[in-house]
């Protein structure tokens, strides 16, 4: 039995099928990506899967529990976070205050210890601050702590997005595009911290466009196009397989260009 | 660090000594007078900052909760005789509780439908202070309301009702500080910056609205109740949807989100209009011109002015450019 495995889920808006019949699973410790053309489905696929959108159909099982259609602010609990594709950090919060927020589901002190600043709520505060310093020194950046989060340059913004869903101790990540809008050495600098999620203990399920930063880290791969799956397998095999070039480059488009 | 803190705190001292000795210092009844009216404002601008300027949910009914801690704290008092002390804090329950069921629906709205929605609830309550004569009394108000009593001395001088005024506003104010510093002031920021975000990291948006509104609420009522037993008269034309554009402004000019701003605006807009005096019929055509640039003048928040702030947005400013050089240099 996988961590997270996904049964035939469906969502359509009015009469747009966005996700049609949508299977597959990721398994403690690996990292799985989906991948397609723009309009595929993908990010659909992470809202149905974070409570974003309710599935019309099928089952979504986590770590042995059905997870599906719950409210979105209840999959932290469960384990299971995700990052957004357009950076959704805090902008006009302190780097340190973004990795709290990522923290306060684990920070358990009541709101009356709050107002009366007891004893067990300063204890609380400290610990949350300390462990928020320990993550954000494991990504070397210590140094902008105290700095708005908007004053960042958007490379470490999205590493922060990234360390902030980390903190709240998921087991599986989900990351929507984490490579957009980076340089190709940032982009080589996230994949080797992607790669080394597996060894912390976070499996991770990725969206990606940058092809050569997909098939370099994943473990396996599924591609979606028009809301169905319509390939699925290790890199190499997608790599080479002929729907997927097809769905990517469009048959008649291509032979139109060689034939002219 | 440790040295910034004995400074803060050693500063924090020595103001309230200044704050608690102004009776002491000034023997004018109408300064005094006044003084009490900055406490009472103060309460109302920063209860409203927490839900308006800290989670970023407008609201401009902020005078019926006003209103309801004033007659409700008066009634009691008046009917049952208990004590100012329990008054004040019945007033406070009785407040957050009608901000509870009004912000548990009216919190699923936002922006401007918020807004025109507490515009609507405050209206609601003013009519029905207006035309619940058999309780309320109607347009003839209450009177007669009775003098606080705490520890059997029964408050009657200005000194004395500016002292525990004074105390009410401090208490609220080190409640709102401690929210502010705790993982529940942390939360509601997090909603006004981004809603979905702090959805994704399990904050439960709704219910912390509705919370901290409901706090916003009872906090104001308690200061209803100080006015109730200050003015000794109560009627509905104080708590008028006027009012809360009144406090609302207070909010805007002190700088949304910042404490320490919003008391310095409640005291300027209190303490103007009094200052105006002299001017007879000009007085609030000039008072209404001031205001105006005052808010032209604001632009950023007081917080900036402060010399510390200043230094570390400055900090921030030069990391950012220097971050951008090196960028350029790659």
């Amino acid at each position: 039995m996988g961590l997270l495995s996904v049964n035939g889920i469906c969502k359509s808006f009015g009469g747009l099928a966005a996700v049609s019949d949508m299977s597959f699973e990721v398994s403690n410790g690996q990292i799985i990506s989906i991948i397609g053309p723009n309009g595929a489905g993908k990010t659909t696929v992470f809202n149905l899967l974070t409570g974003f959108y309710e599935c019309d159909e099928g089952s979504i099982i986590f770590r042995e529990e059905e997870i599906s259609n719950l409210p979105p602010y209840e999959y932290v609990n469960k384990k299971l976070t995700r990052t957004f594709q357009n950076l959704k950090l805090f902008p006009n919060m302190t780097v340190l205050e973004n990795v709290l927020i990522g923290y306060q589901s684990c920070i358990t002190y009541s709101r009356l210890d709050a107002i009366l600043n007891t004893r067990k709520k300063r204890l609380g505060e400290q610990k949350a601050r300390e462990k928020a310093m320990e993550v954000l020194q494991s990504i070397d950046m210590e140094q902008y702590a105290m700095e708005k989060c908007s004053s960042l340059p958007y490379g470490v913004q999205k590493q922060l997005e990234i360390a902030r869903a980390m903190v709240s101790d998921p087991q599986l990540l989900l990351l929507d595009e984490p490579a957009a809008g980076l340089n190709p050495q940032e982009t080589e600098q996230l994949a080797v911290f992607i790669k080394g999620l597996p060894a912390k203990g976070y499996s991770v399920l990725l969206i990606e466009h940058d092809m050569s930063l997909v098939m370099s880290i994943s473990d396996y791969i599924y591609v979606m196009d028009y809301g169905k799956l319509i390939a699925q397998g290790v890199p190499e095999d997608v790599q080479q397989n002929e729907q997927v070039i097809e769905a990517y480059i469009g048959r008649g488009g291509f032979k139109h260009v060689i034939g002219s | 660090m440790r040295q910034k803190k004995y400074v803060t705190i050693i500063l924090t001292l020595l103001l309230m000594i200044l704050l608690y000795s102004i009776p002491v210092l000034i023997s004018s009844q109408y300064v005094l007078r006044i003084c009490v009216y900055v406490c009472i404002y103060s309460i109302l601008a920063c209860s409203l900052n927490l839900i308006a300027g800290v989670c970023g949910q407008i609201s401009m009914g902020h005078a019926a909760f006003y209103g309801i801690g004033a007659y409700g704290s008066a009634l009691v008092c008046i009917n049952y005789g208990i004590p100012w002390v329990l008054c004040v804090l019945i007033a406070a329950l009785l407040s957050g509780m009608v901000g509870m069921f009004i912000g548990i629906p009216a919190l699923k709205l936002s922006g401007g439908y918020l807004v025109i929605c507490t515009v609507g609830f405050g209206e609601l309550v003013r009519l029905i202070l207006l035309n619940w004569v058999s309780l309320t009394r109607g347009p003839m108000g209450i009177v007669n309301i009775p003098r606080p009593v705490i520890f059997n001395t029964k408050i009657k001088t200005g000194g004395q009702y500016y002292i525990v005024a004074l105390t009410l506003f401090v208490i609220i104010y080190i409640i709102l500080h401690n929210i502010l510093n705790s993982k529940f002031g942390r939360n509601l920021k997090a909603i006004k910056e981004d809603e979905i975000a702090a959805e994704t990291m399990g904050i439960r948006v709704h219910r912390e609205k509705v919370i901290a509104f409901a706090v916003s609420a009872a906090m104001a009522g308690a200061a209803g109740a100080m006015l109730a037993h200050y003015m000794l008269f109560i009627s509905p034309t104080i708590f008028v949807g006027d009012f809360s554009t009144t406090i609302l402004s207070m909010v805007v000019l002190g700088g949304m989100g910042s404490m320490p701003g919003s008391v310095i605006a409640a005291t300027l807009l209190t303490v103007i209009p009094e200052a105006l005096r002299g001017l007879d019929k000009y007085r609030m055509l000039i008072y209404g011109l001031l205001l105006i640039c005052m808010m032209l003048g604001k632009n950023v928040s007081w917080e900036s002015t402060i010399p510390g702030r200043k230094l570390a947005s400055m900090k921030t400013a030069v990391l950012t450019k220097h971050i951008k050089n090196r960028k350029g240099v790659k």
